[in-house]
């Protein structure tokens, strides 16, 4: 008789421990959602009343079947849900502007429809949406319960922490305070988007209302007794949820003129160096075949798009807001499912936070991708950032199983610009450093010159670890 | 500015301190807001929708208009 195999531990996600209704677990690699019989009947309802049905046909909430496992603590399972797979999880400190406004737009719509069917939005955690083949949609489904009589709306505080005071601050102060969500990871206090606001916004009645005189409410009440018994009318609650989206409706940014929103027009990059870079990639693609590719600085997506047509699902990281927010709205525009664009600071990548450093995954603990592309980014790394060539090799192996990466050398116009306001203290950094220092992490698979350019595109992939 | 931010502090005392019976969580500020605005929401609300039942009304006159003259 063979030896029984040892039975697959399931082990609950950092990130779900907080809602007494259920929790995600991962079994066999497959991620489940239990829930809990204090939840059945909100569960029931959500079904039945047809709201589960609704949502889901207007592609508002992950679809989920109902899963015969029996659950990772069967004593309190009612169900035990398998969800529709989300490609990549995404925070909001890493979406651009127009990706957290529609999240926020998504949670009002859903309240909103939630209501015509008796229940509410128990919770509106902006951790609830994820971008899911190109648009947001709610990803928890015992985010609902019963609610027949209106308000007041529980998950107020928390959209207005979550999405409102976020947005505004991006809005009427700087894009880059969107980055305090790192920082506090139950929303923006209001006291402080309060102060943080300029004046103007308190001549804007929802930012009025649901910032400035929320915050000061706040602070007035923080220890009173109130009677919770107390309601308002659905009338008064449509009314608060049609001021919310007002609000957030009314929010503008514009990107200026940021470093790389205009790259491809402001380049040195021959129309014929262009177009042999992208038959390289794409040959390369081909080869490789990913499943999953992550391009870092793709700027607004041009290259990421080579792998995106391709069916290739494909994240495209940059650090500017700017390019970010260009790829996203050429994504909407184009109905393009396959292309997630997301902000990311390379050389300070997202980091494990939250309730033992566990709720919200870092980057690396994101991955690994099937391949990585770093194309015109290497000079950034090494020469703007002082990272060595040997911790970038470390790194990018950390990514993925391939790389197609493009080396950019000293004396190409775009790295002389780096070096025209610093002392050149890289003297390693040459074509054949680099191919000795990255044949420590990789195998050299392909490699080519780009045509009418100093530039070289590899093709690597990682050596086993030792 | 911090005079009015005072006065409307003491307003919201004035209105709320009849309903304070039970204990609440740090949302009381949250809850207790929620009943204040529901009037001024409300009543904003039903007069946009009255508004733009309004200008849809009268948007179906005038091009009923013009297209019987046309």
């Amino acid at each position: 008789m063979a030896p029984e195999k040892p039975k697959t531990q399931d082990s609950p996600l950092g990130a779900s421990f907080r809602d007494p209704s259920g929790f995600l677990y991962l079994s066999a690699g497959r991620l489940l959602r239990q829930v809990n019989m204090a939840y059945q009947e909100n569960y029931d309802r959500l079904m039945t009343s047809g709201l589960y049905q609704e949502l889901v046909n207007q592609g508002l909430l992950i679809p989920h079947v109902e899963s015969d496992h029996t659950g990772m603590r069967p004593e309190i399972a009612y169900k035990v849900l398998e969800p529709e797979t989300i490609r990549f999880i995404s925070y909001p400190y890493e979406w651009s502007f127009s990706q957290f406004k529609d999240a926020a737009l998504l949670t009002l719509l859903i309240q909103k429809l939630a209501l015509e069917f008796g229940m509410s939005l128990k919770d509106s955690s902006v951790y609830n949406i994820q971008f899911h083949q190109g648009r947001p949609v709610l990803v928890d489904s015992l985010s609902f319960e019963i609610n027949p009589q209106g308000g007041p709306w529980v998950a107020y505080r928390q959209f207005c922490q979550h999405f409102l005071a976020p947005l505004s601050l991006m809005a009427y102060r700087d894009i880059r305070l969107i980055q305090l969500l790192k920082a506090h990871i139950d929303g923006l206090p209001l006291d402080l988007t309060s102060k943080l606001l300029p004046f103007k916004t308190r001549l804007k009645l929802p930012l009025l209302l649901h910032i400035h005189l929320h915050a000061l409410s706040q602070r007035r009440f923080s220890s009173a007794v109130v009677d919770t018994r107390r309601t308002m009318g659905k009338v008064a609650l449509l009314g608060l949820l049609d001021s919310l989206e007002t609000g957030v409706n009314a929010l503008r940014w514009k990107p200026g003129g940021t470093e790389w929103a205009n790259y491809y027009c402001d380049t040195n990059y021959a129309p014929e160096a262009l177009e042999h870079k992208k038959s390289l990639v794409s040959e390369y693609l081909d080869r490789i075949s990913p499943g999953i590719v992550w391009d870092l600085g793709a700027n607004v997506g041009v290259f990421s798009r080579l792998a995106s047509e391709r069916g290739i699902f494909t994240v495209a990281f940059d650090i500017d807001p700017a390019a970010v927010e260009r790829n996203y709205l050429s994504c909407k525009r184009r109905s393009e499912t396959h292309l997630l664009p997301l902000v990311q600071d390379l050389s300070n990548p997202s980091s494990n936070l939250g309730w033992r450093s566990n709720e919200r995954a870092s980057l690396i603990d994101r991955g690994p991708a099937d391949a990585i592309m770093a194309l015109a980014l290497i000079h950034h790394l090494a020469i703007s950032n002082n990272v060595p060539l040997d911790s970038l090799a470390g790194f990018f192996r950390d990514l993925a199983k391939w790389m197609i990466i493009e080396f950019v050398p000293k004396s190409d116009s775009q790295v002389q610009r780096l070096l025209a306001s610093r002392e050149d203290i890289f003297s390693a950094y040459t074509q054949e450093n680099f191919e000795r220092v990255f044949s420590t992490c990789f195998r050299i698979q392909r490699k080519s010159a780009i045509r009418s350019s100093e530039r070289w595109l590899y093709l690597m992939e990682a050596l086993p670890l030792e | 500015m911090e005079l009015s931010f005072h006065f409307s502090s003491e307003v919201l005392r004035l209105i709320i301190n009849s309903s304070i019976l039970a204990y609440l969580d740090p949302g009381s500020g949250s809850f207790i807001l929620q009943l204040i605005l529901a009037s001024l929401v409300g009543s904003l609300f039903l007069f946009k929708n009255f508004w733009k039942k309004l200008l849809s009304f009268l948007r179906g006159i005038f091009s009923r208009d013009r297209s019987d003259k046309e």
